[in-house]
């Protein structure tokens, strides 16, 4: 059952992201609760299989609900593969650390949003976006992910102690 | 990870501009789109219960007590009601198709939304099986809602009119005056329309109903946008200056269904 806590999870959050938030937000803002995961899950689980997780739910999110493909799947991979970098007993232990890495992702996902839409001619108040949407977006999502965390750290904490245990074994 | 980095940034730039949809991402829509379709409805019950809880009133509170004692009384109460609604939306549509005739229509619902606040595109629960094709104009009831961007064999996504992206060739009602409406990205919860390029002089009040006007090849004419709610410039000669805020004709918080207008048989653009 353990091994498909992070499917489900991820599934889980793509229909909070794009369907049920959607419609019941908090003045527009919402939480991005895929990255919540992938950054929970690459904290704990490392680079290769964060940024595999983030690709992959990327892929469904853009197909399913995104402007373009690849756009989601490359900003999830790439946070997912920097969370994995902190990735390691003490870290995982430590609930701020994944949160914070959540929001300052948030943070720089929407201003790659912002950007790009910037750049296709999209007609937008950046100063507005940043105080009403983005920070509070950012604060949200990493909250999210203190949750998430919370839940996911039990469940992985089996395979993260095996691995330091094989490290320590040599 | 080089090389993964590469194939994502080729296939963003692939999809990003005026594309059709691939088989790949037709077909797995389309497995999709009966498990978007069940969780769009179970979303819509969560939406009713948080709006009865924040919504109710002391008496209301205690009536929701009541009402939780007999919870398979109110799943059956809460069913009905949804079913009144969306009778009632479908009946304002069916208006709405018969008193425009010269359309044939495709009437679908909304399941999917796009994800953040950047781009206002959503996904309907009808595609090329039902006859969609790119660029067709959708509508509901009170207005024009957006049009076709990408099609799959049975879904379709919608950019809508308020999406910052999206331009709209449109016309004054009272007066006739030509102009363009722009989606305007105000904050996370709201977007409008903005008006530019109105001619010079021209007369143009708080209230004016403003439709398309059928140039741009992709609005037939006469469909409601908007109305004007703050007029910012009356005359001038700077055209890139915006002359006035327009409210959406429809609500697009709360947009559920929608009709793709699939041919018309009368006036065109």
């Amino acid at each position: 059952m353990k091994r498909f806590a992070v499917p489900i999870l991820l599934i889980l959050a793509l229909y909070f992201d794009s369907i049920l938030f959607h419609r019941l937000n908090i003045a527009g803002v919402r939480p991005d609760v895929v990255l919540a995961v992938v950054i929970s899950f690459s904290v704990l689980a490392g680079s290769f299989k964060g940024g595999i997780a983030g690709l992959i739910v990327g892929l469904f999110s853009d197909i399913f609900f995104g402007e373009f493909v690849g756009f989601n799947a490359l900003i999830y991979m790439l946070s997912g593969m920097a969370a994995g970098l902190f990735e390691g007993k003490f870290y995982s232990d430590n609930i701020v650390v994944a949160p914070l890495i959540a929001a300052c992702a948030s943070f720089l996902k929407d201003n790659i949003y912002a950007l790009t839409l910037a750049m296709m001619g999209g007609n937008f108040h950046y100063a507005s976006m940043l105080l009403t949407y983005i920070l509070p977006c950012a604060l949200l999502t990493g909250l999210v992910c203190m949750i998430i965390h919370i839940i996911l750290r039990p469940i992985m904490n089996r395979q993260v102690r095996q691995r330091v245990d094989y490290r320590i074994g040599g | 990870m080089l090389a993964t980095v590469l194939v994502l940034v080729i296939l963003i730039f692939a999809t990003s501009g005026d594309r059709t949809v691939s088989w790949v991402e037709s077909t797995i829509g389309s497995i999709a789109q009966p498990v978007q379709t069940f969780a769009s409805n179970v979303s819509n019950g969560i939406v009713d219960f948080f709006a009865r809880v924040f919504n109710a009133t002391d008496a209301d509170k205690e009536n929701e007590q009541l009402k939780l004692r007999v919870a398979q009384l109110e799943q059956s109460e809460k069913e009905l009601e949804e079913l009144r609604l969306e009778n009632e939306r479908l009946k304002q549509l069916l208006n709405y198709a018969q008193t425009n005739e010269s359309y044939k229509y495709v009437t679908a619902s909304v399941i999917a939304k796009g994800q953040g606040a950047w781009f206002d595109t959503f996904t309907i629960n009808a595609g090329r099986t039902s006859g969609i094709e790119k660029n067709m104009p959708v509508v509901n009831s009170l207005g024009l809602v957006g049009r076709i961007t990408d099609v799959g064999a049975t879904w379709a996504k919608v950019s809508s009119i308020i999406d910052s992206r999206s331009t709209v060739s449109v016309m004054v009602e009272r007066t006739r005056d030509g102009a363009m409406v722009q989606g305007v990205l105000e904050n996370g919860s709201s977007s409008s329309l903005e008006l530019y390029y109105l001619p010079s002089g021209s007369d143009l009040v708080p209230g004016d109903i403003i439709v398309t006007n059928g140039l741009g090849g992709v609005f037939p004419k006469g469909i409601a946008v908007g109305t004007v709610t703050e007029v910012t410039r009356t005359s001038g000669n700077d055209s890139n200056e915006r002359n006035a805020l327009v409210a959406p004709s429809v609500d697009f918080n709360h947009i559920e269904e929608v009709m793709v207008i699939i041919s018309t048989d009368g006036e065109t653009e």
